[in-house]
């Protein structure tokens, strides 16, 4: 069956105990998107993949792969997606291509072709026959990769696959996840608590917080909705707070040594420049705040500084 | 189905601690030719009374002799301990590894997965007492040679009596013996994987079969609990000793064979009940 949402949980909600994990979860993720599912620590985010993958029993409500329900129809639900769940395991006695060798009978028999196929695609030809006992954590995270596309997927879920790599493993993930999307076109399904990563990889985002969706559409959209913050220096330094304060279309000045930072609400940055310059101020640097990303997505998950 | 029995079937025969069974069973059958071969069995024998109206020349001692003997004392729990560490480790095992939840995520029935594990449990039984019976046979009949074989009326725990079998006949009833004590490992087997489907940690699995076994063996020692004796799974253990009698008391058998074969099924369905239900939180 054909379908154009490939991904669906209708009001998916899990309680452990008395916690309530996921909380009335709604998603939809439509064929060849990159989604990612953002939020902090302890949102609910393996959760809620664990139950889109009939890991766990929803409390209540449900979830769809392909059209199919997870929970009815697990097999053909599951016929044509590839996941990993937290940190993928293996059997560390057995070397990564036997591994492969076990998950592609599970999955329906992928020949020998498609497992050589899929080693080299995450780069890991080379030590393929050595036991997993002996790889780093990045090539676990590759070998789970590996694992996930063993079934030719429509879908590949992914549950925060750059967790505890260092930059550069973060970046082989990313760039992997990003070609896969492109030239292989699956959809993906990618959690994350980085709002950076996301930004760079997806093209539709659903923040979640405390088991609940706190925001959702579009990246750039989402962008577009954070405070635009800015970092100045003008010279002469002594009026320029009051200067820029009396503009309108700036909301707050804030003084931080050299610079001042400013929470621009309808005005411009151009715009901006040319009052100050008109103003008698020499303009030495203009950027943007680079942590104001992080701040809108800690803002809104309640747990930043407060705004 | 037989497919993801083969899949099992590697996993775990590639798995070094797998073997331990095996050399654990070498060791007991080592031990006891060891003990055979230095201790006067005849005069043994005569101390518990066998010997009182019988004459004995030579020793009883051959491969027969020790391949009873070594199901003796090992089945009650030497045995068990072997089969419960390799059928509670299949399912919670993958658990804490964490490969489980990399198994289900695939296009797989969990009952499918329980079931070609608990056919591995199964086959690992049978081997593990196949060896045993392979392994003191063949050490006795190089030590002690092969014949006839003699069962001492303590060994059923019946006095003044004894029982001499030709050695075809002998072959037979030991035979016999070997598959009634691994369709009661069966049980065994099937309760420590029921467990092991439920939790996530193997020890859990492999050590409450034991205590449990051990808590309905002391219980039993006690007269006041001689009512329920008939109804614990675990006094049916070793109904293999039956084929030893002059008279195979068949009806008991059968009765005892069933009453664990149902205990096998109950524990199995259960067990697959809890897996298919539960969270997979590792
Ligand atoms: N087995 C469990 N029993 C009880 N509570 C649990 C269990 N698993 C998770 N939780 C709780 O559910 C909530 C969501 O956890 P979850 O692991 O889904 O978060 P997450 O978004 O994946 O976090 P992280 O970024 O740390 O991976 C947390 O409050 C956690 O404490
Ligand atoms: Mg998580």
């Amino acid at each position: 069956m054909q379908t154009d949402t490939v991904l669906r949980a209708k009001g998916l909600t899990k309680v452990f105990k008395r916690r309530r994990a996921v909380d009335g979860l709604d998603l939809e993720v439509s064929r060849g998107e990159v989604f990612g599912f953002l939020g902090p620590n302890g949102a609910g985010k393996t959760t809620t993949i664990r139950m889109l993958l009939g890991l766990i029993r929803p409390s209540s409500g449900a979830a769809e792969l392909l059209g199919h329900n997870v929970a009815t129809h697990h097999k053909e639900a599951l016929q044509k997606v590839g996941a990993v769940v937290e940190t993928p395991c293996f059997y560390k006695h057995l070397s990564g291509r036997e591994n492969l060798e076990i998950f592609a009978r599970l999955s329906g028999g992928a020949g020998h072709q498609r497992i050589e196929e899929v080693l080299e695609l995450v780069g890991l030809g080379g030590r393929a026959g050595d036991k997993v006992r002996t790889y780093s954590h990045g090539m676990r995270q590759r070998l789970g990769i590996a694992q996930a596309l063993l079934p030719a997927p429509e879908l590949v879920i992914l549950d925060e696959p750059t967790d505890g790599l260092d930059p550069r493993g973060m970046k082989e993930i990313r760039d992997l996840v990003a070609r896969l999307a492109r030239t292989e076109e699956i959809t993906i399904f990618l959690s994350s608590h980085l709002l950076h990563e996301v930004e760079q990889l997806c093209d539709r985002v659903a923040i979640v917080d405390h088991g609940k969706t706190v925001a959702a559409g579009k990246v750039e959209e989402l962008l577009k909705q954070s405070p635009n913050v800015v970092r100045l220096r003008l010279e002469p330094q002594g009026d320029a707070g009051k200067f820029l304060r009396k503009i309108p279309g700036v909301a707050a000045v804030e003084e931080d040594g050299k610079f001042l930072r400013l929470r621009l609400a309808g005005a411009e940055v151009p715009g901006l420049v040319a009052e100050c310059v008109t103003g008698g101020f020499s303009v030495f640097e203009v950027g943007p705040e680079r942590d104001t990303l992080e701040e809108y997505f800690l803002d809104i998950t309640g747990g930043g500084k407060g705004a | 189905m037989l497919e993801d029995y083969r899949l099992e079937f590697v996993k775990t025969f590639r798995r070094p601690r797998t073997y331990l069974g095996f050399v654990a069973v070498g060791l007991i059958s080592v031990l006891i030719v060891i003990a055979f071969r230095y201790m006067d069995v005849a005069t043994f024998l005569r101390h518990t009374g066998v010997s009182t109206f019988f004459t004995m020349v030579g020793s009883p001692v051959n491969a027969l002799f020790v391949a009873m003997s070594v199901l003796g004392g090992p089945m009650e729990l030497f045995i068990p301990a072997i089969v419960v560490l390799v059928a509670g480790d299949l399912l919670a095992g993958e658990a804490a590894e964490g490969t489980l939840k990399m198994v289900l995520v695939r296009p797989v029935q969990r009952t499918r997965v329980y079931l070609a594990k608990f056919a591995l449990a199964g086959t690992y039984t049978v081997l593990i007492m196949a060896a045993l019976g392979l392994i003191s046979f063949l050490l006795g009949a190089v030590v002690f040679g092969i014949g006839d074989l003699l069962v001492p009326g303590p060994f059923l725990l019946i006095n003044q009596w004894l029982n001499l079998f030709p050695m075809g006949e002998g072959l037979m009833r030991l035979a016999g013996a070997y598959a009634l004590a691994t369709w009661a490992m069966f049980t065994m087997a099937a309760l420590a994987f029921a467990i092991s489907g439920g939790i996530d940690n193997s020890n859990g699995a492999m050590i409450t079969p034991l205590v449990l076994i051990l808590i309905l063996k002391i219980m039993v020692l006690f007269p006041t609990f001689d009512g329920i004796r008939p109804y614990l799974f675990t006094s049916h253990f070793d109904l293999w000793k039956s084929l030893f009698m002059a008279e195979v008391p068949w009806r008991e058998v059968w009765r005892s064979a069933g009453y664990l074969g149902l205990h096998t099924v109950l524990f199995l369905a259960t067990g697959l009940l809890i897996f298919n239900r539960r969270d997979i939180l590792s």
